[in-house]
């Protein structure tokens, strides 16, 4: 009788991505990227890629600086108080990578068009921008056959791939979010949208605590092909509930990318360095980082 | 052990039809008969496929329970928002709409429904019988039929009972529609996948020659019932006489079904022989 365990290795579930893949990150902004996800991309040098996010910026920028984004498909790429993102800047101005700008919520449109099993989604935000002119490959203006207004058609996102982080599951796949903060956490459309779903979690959970509070699983296991237990998968950006941001780490790296030496320097000193635990034990191990961030509930 | 009983043949032969890593989609449907059919043999037949050669099978209860843990069950919901239901453990509760399933995703391999009226291309009616302006009767409305029989990547209907004026040769009126004009006239539709199965009642089950888009006849529950089945049916039956039986489950099925998957007799209503 086949199994229904889907817990894997971080190394086992970013070797699943083929170079050249089109790949749905979750996380928004400064909260739960799928940075160690990335990490391990720069480590297995899987390149070429296409990533779609709704806020984004610090994992794509780490794959900006290790050369491996094609494009890359979004509403925002930088790091909130501390800047831009320095390496994507630099590959999208030397013309190494291309990208396709969306408003919030014209890209949350296509990753609700993918979930609702629909090619397209009619917006109004992006009239008269040159976001609706961009590609027609994603954008073509319409009239609505009702009313005759005009809207944009924004094309769905299909990804290959689609990787969130989370906070629990067990070891089917179930996924828990203990929260529900504000409008701004897509990742459950995003998932939902998916093809193949990738999801790493701070913890993985017994399959009983999942189902003592059904109404807290966020991602039910039948969208989920891999769960991977990455704790401080978002570091240095936060996992908001588990653990703050990591401000100085995020400072450092924003000034080791102001060149691409440093760049280069900090992928050494931080990623190439063999696994997750490794990367975390640069920053004093797991049990100093929960003792300095861990938000304590 | 004693032989298996129509519910149970219908159970063990919906089961075997399953697939792993498929998701089966079944409403909570109310009236005695129709929970059997519309609902409880669906669950156990799911829960069956889960203890055997499917266990990443997904059961969505009411299109919200995930995973039911059934056999915890004293008494069967009988009502939508009975508290028992919503108490019941499972691996997630879809509490928004939709929430963490979309079957407009395509994310239902397949679904049981029921209705009023079948026909031959197996579109499905539960709007009304007659005009729908002036209805000889009228009755609940589409629902989620439509959703079924269209989105769903394949469809069980459920019909409770089996009688000529539920098995008709034209429905009065599509709420769900099955294969007009065979698969090429569904694809004109706009409608490439997706669409009746199987029609299983407590006589038969029939499944589709989806090229012609016309039923058929695909096994018989009871030999001794085949001489009746005609003159029960609102349509021809030109595979009476060659029809096979639907097959006995053997003795290690009926096992675990009554023992595992219904201790209590509460889905399939045969008292516990334990």
């Amino acid at each position: 009788m086949p199994s229904r365990e889907k817990v894997v290795s971080l190394r086992d579930a970013a070797a699943r991505i083929p170079p050249g893949a089109r790949v749905a990150f979750g996380g928004n902004i400064m909260r739960r990227q799928v940075n160690a996800f990335a990490r391990e991309l720069i480590r297995q040098r899987i390149g070429d890629l296409t990533i779609y996010s709704f806020a984004g910026g610090f994992a794509v920028d780490m794959l900006a600086a290790a050369g491996l984004l094609k494009r890359y498909e979004g509403v925002y790429a930088g790091l909130f108080w501390h800047g831009l993102a320095p390496s994507f800047r630099r590959g999208v101005e030397a013309g190494a990578i291309e990208v396709r700008d969306y408003s919030e919520s014209a890209q949350v449109a296509r990753f609700q068009a993918a979930c609702n099993g629909n090619s397209f989604m009619p917006i109004r935000a992006l009239l008269g921008t040159d976001m609706a002119k961009q590609d027609p490959e994603i954008t073509v203006e319409m009239t609505c056959p009702f009313t005759g207004r005009s809207y944009t058609a924004m094309r769905a996102i299909e990804p290959d791939f689609t990787v969130i982080h989370g906070y629990t599951a067990d070891a089917y796949g179930n996924v828990q979010w203990p929260l529900a903060r504000d409008a701004d956490d897509v990742d459950q459309i995003i998932a939902r949208g998916s093809n193949r779903l990738i999801v790493t979690v701070e913890r993985i959970v017994p399959h009983e605590e999942v189902k003592a509070n059904p109404h807290l699983t966020y991602i039910p296991s039948q969208w989920v092909e891999a769960v991977v237990e990455v704790p401080f998968g978002a570091h240095p950006l936060a996992c908001d509930t588990v653990h703050d941001e990591d401000e100085e780490a995020i400072r450092a790296y924003a000034a080791a990318g102001r060149t691409a030496a440093g760049a280069a320097d900090y992928l050494d000193k931080y990623v190439h360095v063999g696994s997750h635990e490794a990367y975390l034990d640069a920053f004093g191990g797991l049990a100093a980082l929960k003792a300095r961030l861990g938000v304590g509930r | 052990m004693s032989a298996a009983t129509i519910p149970e043949i219908i159970t063990i032969a919906l089961a075997k039809s399953f697939a792993d890593h498929e998701v089966g989609f079944t409403g909570l449907v109310t009236g005695a008969a129709a929970m059997l059919y519309g609902t409880s043999i669906p669950l156990a037949a799911m829960m069956f496929a889960k203890l055997t050669h499917a266990p990443n099978l997904t059961i969505l209860l009411a299109g919200w329970s995930h995973n039911p843990d059934l056999a915890s069950l004293a008494a069967l919901p009988d009502q939508e928002f009975d508290s028992t239901l919503l108490d019941l453990p499972c691996e997630a509760q879809t509490v928004r709409y939709p929430g963490q399933f979309s079957f407009k995703r395509g994310h239902v391999d397949f679904g049981f429904s029921s209705g009023v009226q079948l026909d031959v291309t197996g579109s499905l009616n539960s709007v009304v019988i007659g005009d729908h302006a002036r209805p000889k009767v009228r009755l609940v409305g589409p629902i989620l039929q439509p959703e079924h029989m269209t989105i769903f990547r394949r469809e069980y209907v459920m019909l409770p009972h089996h009688t000529a004026r539920v098995l008709v040769e034209k429905v009065d009126y599509v709420s769900g529609v099955g294969y007009p004009g065979g698969l090429a006239g569904r694809a004109a539709l706009g409608i490439p996948e997706g669409g009746p199965e199987w029609v299983v009642t407590p006589e038969c089950i029939f499944d589709f020659d989806k090229e012609a888009g016309r039923i058929r006849l695909r096994s018989i529950h009871r030999e001794e019932r085949r001489g009746e089945l005609a003159g029960v049916t609102g349509f021809a039956l030109p595979d009476l006489e060659d029809a096979p039986a639907t097959p006995e489950p053997t003795a290690e099925e009926l096992d675990l079904l009554r023992r595992v998957v219904d201790p209590r007799g509460l889905l399939l209503g045969r008292a516990p022989e334990h």
